[in-house]
């Protein structure tokens, strides 16, 4: 159980919290680089750590993240004109008094005022860097000075065809979500049958040994970066196999892969703290994705969603309809918990927790060892940037560096000596899978 | 005026009387906590680690005991009633200690957890030594760990 003021400080990321000081020191993912295809696209409204804001991609093409809403009298730039004229500097222009914005968030004209004045410039909207790295537009929203290199993380550093991101919105906090990533102990419960029969599950030598040993063992290490959690079950005789999945603080996870599919994770985003974004891709080091794989991620098979209708980022499957509960499939074994699909499999659990859940409630286990050092690297990390100025683990681009790992080893080896190459995203290297 | 739902629009639990996961009704959740006891023992496996025993033997706990030494003869009667076992290493001599505590757990379906202290910070390094070696057949959870406080936590979590 964790005490109630921790648990405070570990869920609260709004301006301000020491969790939100700590977001405010990562670039983190804000919308998916699709949101806004082209110069000129429509505006659309992000609420990250708490913030609303709005990102745009003005006619010259930059993007902008900025304030939501218009300094002159606070209405929702959403409603804004991205101005495409040719004969119009680029900007997004308020609906109301036509009050217009470059993408740093510089008022660029105020209407209302004489043509030579020069009182716009005297008006700034609050604005972060928005900036494409792979399928994802990435912000930083801590303080300009101390802006560190952009994200490295393997998957949007592939090529595009080899990689694949899709977000979905879960309404919980961002911290129980998280937890569901590192807890790899879940999957032979929950997830059973998505090992046998998902189409980018299906087939791994790995699954059986999954399957066939429902208790398995932990070890948690800690990285430069964050956590390797590797969980031995038995193989063949003599040997184990090792599942090891990567954390990056303060919220990016890699799932051990299995045979030659694509590889996956998440990263997990507040948007407020009782929401959060949960961007989800799957790549390959080496080789492209298929047709079929790219087929199957859009339809909502592995990691991915089905959505509600109307292009929205909710999922189908959401608490308003039960996650479309299906007591027969459940009584059939085809799924564990009635729910269809991996990611809808977690998202109902986690969110039945409640928006927040109490921890001062929990009773964890031994087998929770990596839930438990993950909070108390958050705590410390936290702690440490309030106190002493002390930059956390995750800011270094070598620490994205890292990929997940499925092997067996003979089990007098130690995963982490063992798989040290293998934990290293190094390009035109294929990912170490069973 | 018959309204007809959206096909994805399927609730199957009509007869529940909360929906699930709203702030609304997590305010409506049992303020009691769960009945939970554990009985815990934890185990120095060398003199280092004794130390570290010691030590957290100061705080308060529930129903947790602490051995400073290991002894094969009392060993039995420190396992009785226990449902969870902590080791703690902090150099590689403790391999004998770690595998007949092991083997008594696993005989007695007792939950063991092994925590290799490395006090120096080189966790990845310290991962592939002796000690870890030696725990990990024994130890339900393996933690390589720089810092003490971790123990703490754990077994505070687990209800030590």
């Amino acid at each position: 159980m964790l005490k109630q003021e921790i648990n405070e400080l570990l869920t609260r990321t709004g301006p301000g919290t020491e969790m939100g000081d700590l977001f405010r020191q990562y670039w983190i993912p804000a919308l998916l680089a699709e949101e806004l295809p082209e110069p000129g696209s429509p505006p659309v409204r992000v609420k990250l750590l708490s913030e609303r804001m709005i990102a745009f991609r003005d006619s010259a093409g930059d993007y902008g993240l900025i304030d939501e809403f218009c300094a002159h009298r606070g209405v929702s730039l959403w409603f804004g004109n991205n101005e495409q004229d040719p004969g119009q500097a680029p900007g997004l222009r308020c609906a109301y008094h036509g009050w217009k914005y470059d993408t740093t968030g510089q008022c660029v004209e105020v209407p209302s005022e004489p043509d030579n004045s020069t009182f716009c410039r005297k008006v700034k909207l609050t604005s972060y860097p928005l900036v494409k790295v792979g399928d994802i537009l990435w912000t930083y929203m801590g303080d300009p000075e101390k802006r560190p290199p952009l994200p490295e993380y393997e998957f949007c550093t592939v090529p595009s065809e080899q990689t694949y991101t899709s977000k979905r919105w879960q309404e919980c906090n961002w911290l129980q979500a998280l937890e569901g990533g590192i807890d790899s102990s879940h999957v032979s419960w929950l997830h059973n049958a998505g090992l046998k029969n998902d189409p980018l599950f299906k087939g791994s030598k790995g699954n059986e040994y999954n399957l066939n040993d429902m208790r398995p063992f932990f070890e948690v290490v800690e990285s430069d970066g964050g956590l390797l959690v590797g969980v031995r079950r038995n193989a063949e005789e003599d040997h184990y196999y090792w599942r090891i999945t990567p954390w990056v603080m303060p919220a990016f996870t890699m799932v051990p892969p299995r045979a030659d599919h694509p590889v996956h994770g998440h990263f997990w985003v507040p948007i407020d703290d009782e929401n959060c974004w949960v961007f989800t891709f799957d790549y390959l080091p080496v080789r492209e994705l298929t047709e079929a794989e790219v087929a199957a991620m859009r339809t909502g098979h592995g990691v991915h969603n089905e959505y509600e209708p109307g292009g929205t980022f909710r999922p189908l499957q959401n608490k308003d309809n039960d996650y479309l509960m299906d007591r027969d499939a459940q009584r059939r074994g085809e799924t564990f918990s009635g729910i269809r699909g991996i990611a809808m499999q977690d998202a109902s659990l986690q969110e039945s927790m409640g928006p927040i859940v109490d921890r001062s409630k929990e009773r964890l286990v031994s087998a929770d060892s990596g839930i438990i050092k993950a909070r108390r690297k958050l705590v410390s990390a936290a702690t440490e940037l309030r106190e002493k100025g002390i930059t956390p683990p995750g800011v270094d681009p070598a620490h994205h560096r890292v990929r997940s790992v499925a092997t067996v080893l003979p089990k007098d080896e130690s995963f982490v000596e063992a798989c040290r190459e293998d934990l290293v995203a190094t390009p035109g290297v294929r990912q170490t899978t069973v | 005026m018959t309204v007809t739902a959206p096909s994805y629009l399927r609730p199957t639990l009509l007869n529940s009387c909360a929906w699930a996961a709203t702030a609304k009704e997590a305010a409506f959740r049992i303020d009691k906590p769960p009945a939970y006891v554990r009985t815990s023992r934890v185990f120095a496996l060398d003199p280092g680690a004794a130390d570290v025993v010691r030590d957290l033997a100061r705080r308060p706990w529930h129903d947790t005991r602490f051995i400073p030494a290991f002894d094969a003869d009392t060993l039995a009667d420190e396992l009785r009633d226990a449902d969870f076992a902590m080791m703690i290493a902090t150099a590689d001599d403790g391999a004998a200690a770690a595998y007949a505590i092991g083997h008594a757990c696993w005989e007695r379906g007792i939950t063991t957890a092994g925590i290799v202290l490395d006090p120096s910070g080189a966790g990845r390094r310290r991962a592939a030594t002796e000690a870890v070696t030696a725990l990990r057949p024994h130890a339900r959870v393996l933690l390589v760990t720089e810092d003490r406080q971790d123990i703490v936590e754990i077994l505070g979590e687990v209800g030590a």
